[in-house]
């Protein structure tokens, strides 16, 4: 699949502290409007101990849902909301130049059957998968997945041993998330 | 009486009141490191927003 969508053009909304005990320190928050459906939406970059970014995105109609990120909206552009979705990863490297970056497939609940698809390599997972390493090289990063849980990390080639990274890094977020996200 | 499926009926997914926590554990997040094809660094499939 060759990729000509070049996305739109990602606001900074605003920083937002994480007032848990976590490991998730604060969140950038963006938003975007599609010129196809005319929809917004936002996505949040959540920054953790260990120097890494868990992005998330969702329609902001949606946002009071749920299930914001695990509906499917119809509302067609796909590529180029995940392509704008990703532009954070280059803006966030300004700031952050060692930063790692993370994000799991969130599993689709189709509201007219009342059912939710399975976690293992779901729907999204595939598709992030395949669109990842034509955004995102393997100069900047060490891609890895996890397909078990729907996974993908993109560790930053600027760490001193990056399996040692990686696995850091998983612990983090198993410690943090004892259980993956069932929907949401 | 329509026989129309919805999607979550017929890919056979779980119903929602039966969705459990996935307990994450080392099995669960072993990674597996990508691997990419020579042809990535070519000039025309160069990725589009980090090298």
């Amino acid at each position: 699949m060759i990729i000509n969508s070049k996305g739109y053009d990602l606001s900074f909304i605003q920083k937002e502290p994480s007032f848990d005990e976590s490991d998730h320190l604060y969140t950038f928050v963006f938003k975007f409007k599609s010129s196809v459906n005319s929809w917004k939406y936002i996505v949040r970059a959540e920054y953790h101990t260990g120097d890494i970014f868990a992005v998330k995105f969702y329609a902001q109609q949606q946002r009071k849902s749920d299930f914001k990120y695990s509906l499917i909206t119809n509302k067609d552009d796909v590529i180029n909301i995940l392509v704008t979705t990703a532009k954070v990863v280059p803006e966030l490297l300004k700031d952050y130049p060692s930063a790692s970056f993370g994000f799991t497939g969130a599993r689709t609940y189709d509201y007219r059957s009342n059912k939710v698809e399975d976690y293992r390599k779901n729907q999204r997972f595939r598709v992030y998968k395949n669109i990842v390493p034509k955004l995102i090289g393997t100069k900047t990063f060490t891609h890895y997945e996890y397909e078990k849980i729907s996974g993908y990390l993109l560790i930053n080639n600027n760490s001193p041993d990056v399996y040692k990274k990686e696995r850091e890094l998983v612990k983090m977020f198993r410690t943090n998330y004892i259980d993956l996200p069932d929907i949401g | 009486m329509s026989n129309h499926k919805y999607k979550g009926d017929r890919l056979n997914w779980t119903p929602l009141e039966k969705v459990k926590p996935v307990r994450l554990n080392s099995t669960l997040t072993k990674g597996k490191k990508v691997q990419f094809n020579k042809n990535q660094n070519k000039t025309d499939n160069k990725p589009l927003l980090v090298p």
